[in-house]
């Protein structure tokens, strides 16, 4: 069994899961033929389906009944197009980073072209949100979303080389990974009570991500090099650069190699630290969750396969 | 940050609020009055549910026979008098009296989320405490920091971050004591209109019918 099915035995929606593999499948089939090539390569590759995972987590914390009843169909289009548009979001940010690949796969852009890529995020968009139909609510949240990826984006990319903070590092984390597991978490309990949940999850998802990123690049001798490379402020950056030679560095336009490997020595060196920072993010989920919720023992669970990410 | 804004209001004499020095001083003043303001405002709830009044000295003994026991435990007295007061009646909630325990219960829960945010408000600022004289090192807050030393780059950037994270969590604490006060008392709103529906909601409904003239 693979990481992702483990991940998703463990929280308890094989069926859930299936069910919108499927939906998924439907949708690619059901596309332009100019486009479904692509739509194909970017959806039928793989998935750590995390997102939809909190949807689903999310509204089964909400629930007083057996959570093995199907799902309201709301929910399950609702994760369906979470999954469209966080794919959205991958095509743009591999656009952005110049990455040719992603999980081990030539990346859209690198395969298709910048052009079609540019244009099948537009479809996807387009598409997704004719998929919400009357869910106004769904359609509001969606719009919030793509609003504060695209402030996020503009502000990490401002932010980039500067001497900042692990507070910075939480506004642009909280905007980016943050907004999307936010609106995760409204689109499954759709009272706003798991709002916050969402938000700490996000944070801790970015966190385990950036510290998972330091760690692959220590164990392999190199990679997670993009962050590095354009001074990206990641959680380990943010606790690194404290140290004024560090910060020095980091800020430099145009490091050359010697600098950015002594860089990523600085990073690893402060991993023991983002650690500790990240379980007090986890800590904190877990109070949101057992506080607003009706039943936590998904979000609990959700939250320990989330910390699971920095690979400690 | 110059001085308490709590430094005006009733505990104007504090040594904190009122004489403020430096701006580490001046943020553990402001923390203090606040808790000084939330101690007040507990005592005036719980005075108003039957609790002893107490002299303004006590106001931040802690301890066996400090007000705030006092003050708590008058109000759950008056919480589980007015509810056995009224244990009766079960039916549909249609008499003032029996509002009553339910009310009670209301303003326990109320009680109880302003205890809890100055609790945590207490908390937060222990935890950064340490964080903030880490950052100043030798200038801590006892000793404050005369107008003409200049703090290092490193150390402002970190007490700025320690600040920023203080700021931050002292805005969180708020919100997040507000939402659940705002759920517990969702609950006993719910509560209320279950108790008040009708006896038996599966008898059919008469409408009333007039034939137009």
């Amino acid at each position: 069994m693979d990481e992702v099915s483990q991940t998703i035995a463990k929280l308890g929606f094989d069926n859930e899961m299936d069910a919108l593999r499927h939906r998924i499948g439907q949708w690619v089939a059901g596309c332009d033929p100019e486009v479904r090539e692509a739509l194909e390569w970017q959806f039928l590759g793989g998935s750590k389906y995390f997102r939809p995972l909190t949807i689903f987590s999310c509204h089964a914390a909400t629930q007083t009944h057996d959570r093995r009843l199907p799902l309201p169909d709301r929910v399950m289009t609702s994760a369906l197009v979470i999954e469209l548009f966080h794919n959205v979001s991958l095509v743009i940010d591999d656009i952005v980073d110049r990455s040719d690949t992603r999980r081990a796969r030539a990346t859209l852009h690198a395969r298709f072209g910048e052009l079609a890529a540019l244009m099948v995020s537009g479809y996807i968009v387009a598409d997704g949100y004719q998929q919400l139909g009357d869910d106004l609510q769904g359609v509001a949240l969606f719009s919030e979303l793509l609003r504060r990826l695209a402030v996020a984006e503009c502000m990490q990319w401002r932010l980039r080389r500067q001497p900042l903070g692990i507070e910075d590092w939480r506004r642009i984390a909280g905007e980016d990974t943050g907004s999307m597991f936010e609106v995760c978490a409204c689109l499954g309990d759709r009272s706003g009570r798991l709002r916050r949940f969402g938000g700490l999850l996000g944070l801790l998802y970015h966190g385990c991500d950036d510290v998972g990123d330091v760690r692959g690049a220590t164990a392999l001798g190199g990679g997670g090099e993009e962050d590095v490379r354009d001074g990206i402020l990641t959680l380990p950056a943010a606790i690194a650069i404290r140290d004024p030679a560090v910060a020095a560095l980091f800020c430099k336009p145009e490091p050359n190699s010697q600098e950015l490997a002594e860089i990523a020595g600085a990073f690893a060196a402060r991993l023991p630290e983002a650690e500790s920072y990240l379980d007090a993010i986890a800590a904190e989920a877990g109070e949101e969750a057992r506080r607003f919720s009706v039943n936590p023992a998904p979000l609990l669970s959700l939250v320990e396969q989330t910390r699971r990410l920095s690979g400690r | 940050m110059s001085g308490s804004n709590f430094a005006r209001g009733p505990f104007a004499d504090s040594s904190f609020g009122g004489q403020t020095t430096d701006p580490f001083t001046a943020v553990a003043g402001a923390m203090r009055d606040a808790w000084g303001l939330g101690m007040f405002a507990l005592r005036a709830a719980a005075q108003q549910m039957g609790a002893p009044e107490r002299t303004p000295g006590d106001t931040f003994a802690m301890g066996s026979g400090n007000p705030f026991a006092t003050a708590w435990e008058a109000m759950l007295d008056a919480a589980s008098q007015a509810a056995s007061a009224s244990a009766v009646g079960q039916g549909p909630m249609c008499r003032t009296a029996d509002l009553q325990p339910l009310m009670a219960r209301a303003s326990v829960v109320a009680a109880s989320s302003a205890f809890s945010y100055w609790r945590k408000l207490m908390e937060v600022s222990a935890r950064h405490q340490a964080g903030f004289v880490a950052a100043v090192g030798d200038m801590a807050v006892g000793s404050g920091i005369a107008a003409n030393q200049t703090i290092p780059d490193e150390q402002t950037r970190q007490l700025t971050e320690e600040l920023r994270a203080y700021f931050r969590e002292v805005g969180e604490v708020a919100v997040q004591e507000a939402r659940s006060l705002q759920l517990e008392l969702e609950h006993l709103g719910e509560e209320l209109a279950r108790a008040s529906a009708p006896s038996d909601p599966s008898a059919p409904y008469q409408r009333r019918w007039k034939a137009k003239q």
